[in-house]
Formats: C-alpha cells, structure tokens, sequence
C-alpha cells in the first residue's frame, strides 16, 4: 500500500484570486439559475410528455422501466431551478422504483405510471403545497413497496 | 430562514481551473450557472466520458465536477482511470461526483471510485458551496492499493472491530489511548493519590 499526501491545489487556487464573500456568490448564483429558468421548465414539460409517451411507446414493460428511469434521471435537478422541486423529489422516488423493479425483474408498469401522473399533477402551479406534499407521502409508500430498499441483492 | 453557515467564508474560484463533465446538456448548465456565480472563469465543459479522459490527461484541473451516471456504464471508469493512469500531481486533483441516482448495482461502483465526496441532486448552490469549503480544507492522504486509489475512506479515528489488527502505526497508537474500562473520575484519583502507601512498599 503506498500513501501520499497531495498538496490541496483547490484550497491554494480558491485563495489565488480577491475574495469573495460566500452570500454574494451565493446571490450570483441563484441570479444565474434564474437566467435558465424558462429552459429548464421547458426541458422539465418536453421529459414529462415523453415519460407520459413512454405508456405507450412499446409494449416491451422492461425495456420502458429502463427507458423511464434514465429519463427521470434527467429530470431531477431540473424541478428545483424550474420552481418545482417535489417533482425533483417524484423523479428521484421514480428512479428508485424503476431501480428496484429491474433488479428484481419485474415487469410492472403501474407503479411508474402513479409517479408519472403524480409528476404531471405537482406541474401545475396552482396546486397547493400540501397536495404536492401528499402525493408524495404516497410515492412514498410505492418506494417502500418496490424501491431498490427493499430489493434482495442480486446473486 | 437564518442564512447558511457558510455564508460568510470568503473564496472565489476565478483562478481555479474546473472540469465539469455531465452529458446532459441542462444538467451541466445548472451546475455552470452555480460555479460562474461562485466567480469560475475557466471552466472546460465534457458531455462525453472520452473527451473528458482526454482533457485530464492534457491538462491540470484543481476541481473536477462530474456525474458518472450520466455517461453510462463508462462514466464510472473515468475516476478509477484518473486515479491510477493519469501521472500525479493530476491524479490527486479533488473530485466532487454529482449524482441524481445511482443504480443499486453501482453504488458500490461510485463509493470506491476515488472520488473525494458524492452530493446528490438536487443541488443548491448553498450545498455546493459546503462541499467546495469542505474540499478546500482536504487534508485527507491519496491511498493506493491493488484494488483502490484515492482518497483515505477512513474519515475518522475510530478504533478497529475486537479482535481485527490495524496496519498502520496510527492504528496501534489509537489502540493504546483506549481504556480498557471506564474512565476514573476526580474523586477517584483524589483517593489513589491520598491515600496511605502500604507498608510493604514504604520506603
């Protein structure tokens, strides 16, 4: 076993340049995540409609389990900058059902088909939070049930 | 909302060099958005796992920024690849992996890739902000083994399981600081030091 001890060039480039005070990079920030706001909705809408496609895009179940979970892989992250983060939040639960159900090999579309349409819900901004709040609480109980959690390793 | 610990550190990574390496286009954006607030000015952007191998092995990054997953099932090789092929000092650079979720069958992929810290998505600007403070304070040794390289996984100085032998001259030393029983407390101590000496051993 060999060991080394790196010098840390981030910490010695972080101070290279004139500070910078954390909360106003903090504010450029989230100024800058403002500026691509309307193109994350945008790609947000254009990843739903295709999960909704997904249904009926090929019968083969287990190939749109794979298809549905890379797609909502790409989803999360974009629900926080658009302004809507519990479907941040469906996306991730989606991707662990979708995870689980693969590992087991289940060919069960149902499950995806509640977080698609509970994702498709929470888009609307009109819905109360505390509507958002419980559709995902039963998501919840979908990613208890067939989540990766709860799937047996794979010999 | 009282504003986050971290909100009064100063830093400004105009002059750090950063690689940001995700293969989705929107994803990448997000997180270029963040590193030009935080004053990033050059930034080399990778949306595939080749031309990011190509760019580490060309030149020196003091930050990495990089979502596996996002690359398939090559995008976990890349950290292992820049930890054992890429000559040092490149290969030590710190590499935050950015993951909106990970395969069950590939955690274990990611944990031991030699990344230096994993943050999921979503992800703030605030929470990258951390993990940027916590990486600029690394002070955590590279270990190279036949089955890892990277940074050291033990984060604290735990002692060892019963019964299992450390390997390292720090191991045994922490072995030594830990009491067999309890700790004695002051009144305890009091007695041993008053306490008469027995005639035996009187001098």
């Amino acid at each position: 076993m060999k060991i080394y001890y790196p010098k840390n060039t981030l910490a010695t480039a972080m101070k290279a340049a004139e500070p910078l005070m954390a909360q106003t990079a903090l504010g450029r920030a989230e100024t800058g995540l403002a500026a691509i706001r309307d193109q994350c909705l945008a790609q947000l809408d254009e990843m739903l409609a295709t999960l909704v496609g997904l249904a009926s895009a090929t019968p083969d179940v287990r190939e749109r389990l794979k298809r549905g979970y890379h797609l909502s892989r790409r989803i999360i992250g974009l629900g926080h900058v658009a302004g809507f983060p519990h479907i941040d939040m469906a996306a991730l639960s989606l991707c662990d059902v979708a995870d689980g159900l693969i590992a087991r090999d289940i060919a069960d579309w149902a499950p995806i088909e509640a977080h698609v349409d509970a994702m498709r819900l929470m888009r609307n901004p009109d819905l109360p939070e505390q509507a958002s709040k419980m559709l995902l609480s039963s998501l919840d109980n979908l990613r208890t049930r067939f989540g990766c959690a709860s799937a047996p390793a794979k010999a | 909302m009282s504003p986050p610990p971290t909100s009064r550190a100063l830093f400004n990574l105009q002059k750090t060099n950063v690689l940001l390496a995700d293969s989705d286009a929107m994803g990448q954006s997000i997180l270029g958005q963040i590193l030009l607030g935080f004053g990033a000015r050059n930034i080399v952007r990778c949306a595939d796992a080749l031309e990011a191998r190509r760019q580490l092995a060309a030149q020196s990054f003091d930050l990495v920024l990089i979502d596996p997953a996002s690359f398939g099932s090559e995008g976990y090789e890349i950290i292992p690849w820049l930890r054992r092929e890429v000559p040092p000092p490149r290969a030590h650079v710190a590499v935050l992996v950015v993951t909106g979720h990970t395969e069950h069958k590939r955690v274990g992929l990611v944990r031991d890739s030699g990344a230096n810290f994993i943050v999921s998505k979503p992800l703030s600007a605030a929470v990258l902000l951390e993990r940027l403070l916590w990486l600029s304070r690394e002070t955590r040794p590279f270990v190279e083994t036949s089955t890892y390289a990277g940074p050291d996984r033990r984060w604290r100085d735990a002692p060892l399981p019963a019964g299992v032998e450390g390997r390292r001259v720090k191991d045994r030393e922490l072995a030594m600081r830990i009491s067999a029983g309890g700790d004695m407390n002051q009144a305890d101590i009091d007695l041993i030091m008053t306490a008469p000496m027995p005639a035996a051993l009187a001098p």
